[in-house]
């Protein structure tokens, strides 16, 4: 159902006109329909396997120099991929306009973050507005909306100034306002964030090679009220154990929805994994009184580690477009949190 | 290939067939339309029929061989209304490991399971209906469970046989009545809080004033379980076991139509995910485990079988099929579509296998010599074409264990057409190269008995309607330039 189609061609302008670098998208041309359909053969481009993914012009900053390319992948097809230095880390499944990933990339500047997306338009405005991201963090002096810049890191770490040359210190900010910490000090620059159009429903092995991923946000997914639908909700029973497989054991899966009956479904779904999932009490991330950020860290299950959790759920709740609309709304944010357990041992 | 034939008559090949060793006899199954055959081998006799359509079998089993009442499961199949035609085509057949059980899957998602009497009597213990259509049927090494794959991706295990067939659990019954009690109100479970648009607002408030009309859909009645899931439709599945310390271990391979071979453990830990299997770039449609190796070929969309190290997933080498059978396919881009593979015994050797690949409506059967993909380079495997006489193979089945005697079932629709074919593979012969071959020969003192079975079998159908029951295959191929702006 196509509005009128004077609305399909305001997109197309906005979308083909020149954009001054640095300039953000705006998201009223990308709107699209919430819903699609996992079963259906959308054409998607996507790889055979792992193996076969080209990340380099996702993450452009990342690109293994040769010498770091290890010399063991004999396989044909290995060979040939050019690879990153370091393996994606976490995955924002269903990152719809990228609210999440945005706030996550100067958390974990050193940590390869991807969305996945299935709606095409939505993609191309994360995408867009990386880009933009980039370049503003890149050269501060064009900053044509600097008061829409996204989540603003108060952390004060120096940015990662190796994977950029040219990103020197501007001279003078020339109207820094007041509240927003100049680009510049955006740690990683928002290198470290990508997007991909993707049905993670059916290729997420095609995409993540087994234990790779240390964290996976599913934030505000489709309800599927009916129950008919129940099998195209993007938590099941035979989703789980694939989440179990692309994550590394010690993992997080972070799940919020403002549906409670959704909730209860993806916790039981998560319970009856047959142990390859713990569930992390509330207690644990529940936000707690003066205490604000963290320097990431640790990757056990002490202090810093829960730490680190807390600080996530906080982002989730807080930093995705859902997250805010449901706030706006006054609705309930139902949070799940799951740690991947090692495999269990043989019968 | 029938263009020949005038379109008067046209016979019901055998669609899926099986073999079966029961009270010291060879039996052969053989599935046409609705009607399943036990036909006794050396007694050259259908011993007995069964149908999947209620009030005909007990016509059918009493009647013995009555050819008379041949045509009427035809006849009823083609009304399309569900519940005044109860016969329904037989999609699948799977015999259990300890030979005594026969389960027959109809494409009205139907699984019945069959006993089967030491003279091959054919009786039906259960029947139940699943959710979905069950595409990929096995029976476990022990006889008592068997694992079903469905059109939606899930693998549920049932028990073969029924414990009490009628006793329901009390859970559902109470269930019913409270709702039967008082005129429930749907609940939705959107809350104002949580939906956003004045529309599903509205839409909200309109269904809370909506009393429940229909019920909800009963879970199955009958005990199951839910073992794995797929967001694909499921094409094939394996069971295998491995020995480790002193321990079986219990896998499930399963195949999807989203170029996928998942690897999982067996039952009761099939929720953990052992590997995939990925390289192939288009559906695969068949897997096949090959004897005495941790060897496993899938075949699909693609113009190459993989052959694979299952174990570790990785992917050994490609076999070329449209090398081996180009010339015999109508035009050089035809594409191919593996529509069975199956391991079949060379004759009179201990524990020597060949395995057997059918391409969609491809009028020959290939046979690839296993121990030659256990070498170095299984790419170059010998690759033997039987050609069948412009009669495309449906399904293949082998009786007489070492013996190796090999049956396929023919699309081959004349009234005196062969639809059943034994054949001997006996063993390879060296090639110029290194390369083996294997040579195959028809199996004489069996293929008139078979003959006249098919003859006497036949069922009048239409062509295409036919076409569209056996191929189904190469509707696994997706149809590109779809996209999400077509979505409603």
């Amino acid at each position: 159902m196509g509005g009128p189609p004077n609305k399909k061609q305001k997109r197309e302008e906005h979308r083909n006109e020149a954009k001054a670098e640095g300039e953000l998208p705006k998201k009223k041309f990308y709107r699209q329909r919430a819903h699609a359909n996992p079963f259906s053969d959308h054409a998607l481009t996507y790889p055979a396997s792992p193996s076969q993914m080209d990340w380099t012009p996702h993450y452009p900053s990342f690109v293994a120099t040769k010498s770091e390319v290890k010399p063991e992948s004999d396989a044909a097809d290995e060979a040939t991929t050019p690879r990153l230095d370091r393996q994606l880390e976490i995955a924002d499944i269903g990152c719809g306009f990228g609210g999440l990933l945005f706030a996550l990339a100067p958390k974990y500047p050193d940590s390869l973050i991807l969305g996945l997306e299935i709606r095409t338009s939505v993609t191309e405005y994360v995408e867009q507005k990386i880009l933009a991201m980039r370049a503003q963090a890149k050269n501060p002096s064009v900053q044509p909306n600097i008061t829409k810049l996204g989540p603003l890191d108060e952390d004060t770490k120096p940015p990662k100034s190796e994977l950029n040359e040219d990103t020197k210190p501007p001279p003078t900010n020339p109207d820094p306002s007041p509240t927003a910490v100049s680009p510049s000090q955006v740690p990683g620059s928002y290198t470290n964030i990508s997007v991909l159009r993707a049905n993670t429903m059916k290729f997420l092995p095609n995409l993540f090679p087994p234990t790779s991923l240390s964290k996976i946000f599913l934030c505000f997914p489709d309800p599927h009220f009916k129950t008919r639908k129940h099998k195209a909700r993007i938590v099941s029973p035979g989703l789980v154990s694939e989440y179990a497989y692309v994550m590394k054991p010690g993992g997080v899966a972070y799940t919020i929805t403002d549906v409670e009956d959704l909730h209860l479904w993806m916790c039981s779904a998560f319970r009856g994994s047959g142990g390859l999932f713990e569930e992390v009490p509330g207690d644990v991330w529940e936000e707690r009184e003066g205490e604000d950020g963290l320097d990431g860290g640790g990757k056990g299950m002490g202090e810093a580690w829960e730490a680190e959790v807390r600080e996530d759920v906080r982002i989730m709740r807080e930093e995705t477009e859902e997250g805010k609309k449901v706030t706006r709304n006054g609705g309930q944010k139902f949070v799940g949190v799951w740690r991947r357990v090692a495999d269990p041992p043989w019968p | 290939m029938q263009a020949d034939v005038a379109s008067q008559i046209i016979h019901h090949p055998f669609q899926c067939i099986a073999s079966l060793e029961q009270g010291g006899g060879q039996f052969l199954l053989a599935a046409c339309g609705a009607k399943l055959l036990a036909y006794s081998i050396a007694g050259r006799v259908i011993a007995s029929k069964w149908c999947s359509g209620t009030t005909d079998s007990i016509a059918e089993t009493s009647n013995g061989h009555a050819n008379g009442s041949e045509e009427r499961p035809a006849k009823k199949q083609k009304t399309d209304n569900k519940k005044s035609s109860p016969a329904s085509r037989i999609i699948s057949i799977r015999v259990s490991p300890d030979q005594s059980h026969v389960v027959v899957v109809t494409e009205d998602k139907v699984v019945h399971v069959l006993n089967v009497s030491g003279v091959g009597d054919l009786t039906e213990l259960s029947q139940r209906a699943m959710p979905k259509r069950p595409c990929a049927v096995r029976v476990m090494p022990n006889s008592s469970t068997i694992l079903i794959g469905d059109k939606f991706g899930d693998v549920y295990s049932l028990p073969l046989i029924v414990s009490e067939p009628q006793e329901r659990p009390a859970q559902p019954e109470a269930e019913v009545a409270k709702s039967l009690g008082e005129p429930a109100l749907f609940k939705p479970s959107a809350t104002p809080l949580t939906v956003h648009t004045k529309r599903n607002l509205r839409a909200l408030e309109s269904q809370k004033k909506q009393k429940i009309v229909t019920p909800r859909k009963e879970p199955l009645a009958f005990e199951h379980k839910l073992l794995l899931g797929h967001v694909s439709m499921l094409t094939d599945m394996v069971h295998a076991t491995r020995q480790v310390d002193g321990k079986i271990r219990r896998y499930i391979l399963t195949a999807d139509r989203d170029e996928h071979i998942r690897v999982s453990r067996g039952p009761p830990q099939s929720h953990v995910i052992e590997g995939y299997c990925l390289a192939h770039t288009d559906f695969v449609s068949k897997i096949c485990l090959i004897p005495r190796t941790d060897l496993l070929v899938s075949g699909g969309g693609n113009d190459w079988l993989g052959v694979w190290d299952w174990l570790r997933c990785e992917l050994l080498a490609k076999v070329d099929l449209r090398k081996a059978i180009s010339h015999l396919l109508p035009s050089i881009d035809e594409r191919i579509a593996v529509s069975g593979m199956w391991v079949v015994p060379v004759a009179a050797q201990t524990d020597q296998w060949t395995l057997c690949v059918a391409c969609e409506k491809l009028p020959a059967l290939i046979f690839i010599d296993c121990s030659a993909l256990e070498h170095d380079s299984p790419a170059d495997a010998a690759v033997t074409v039987y050609e069948t006489d412009e009669a495309p193979v449906l399904d293949v089945a082998y009786y007489g264990g070492n013996a190796g005697h090999v049956l396929i079932a023919l699309d081959d629709r004349r009234p005196d057409g062969c639809r059943l074919r034994a054949v001997q593979v006996t063993g390879t012969r060296d090639d110029s190269k290194t390369r083996s071959k294997l040579d195959i020969s028809e199996f004489n003192t069996l293929n008139a008995p078979l003959r006249q079975l098919s003859a006497s079998n036949g069922v009048v159908e239409d062509d295409a309607v036919l076409d569209g029951f056996l191929y189904t295959t190469a509707n696994l191929r997706k149809r590109g330039g779809w996209d999400e702006d077509n979505e409603a």
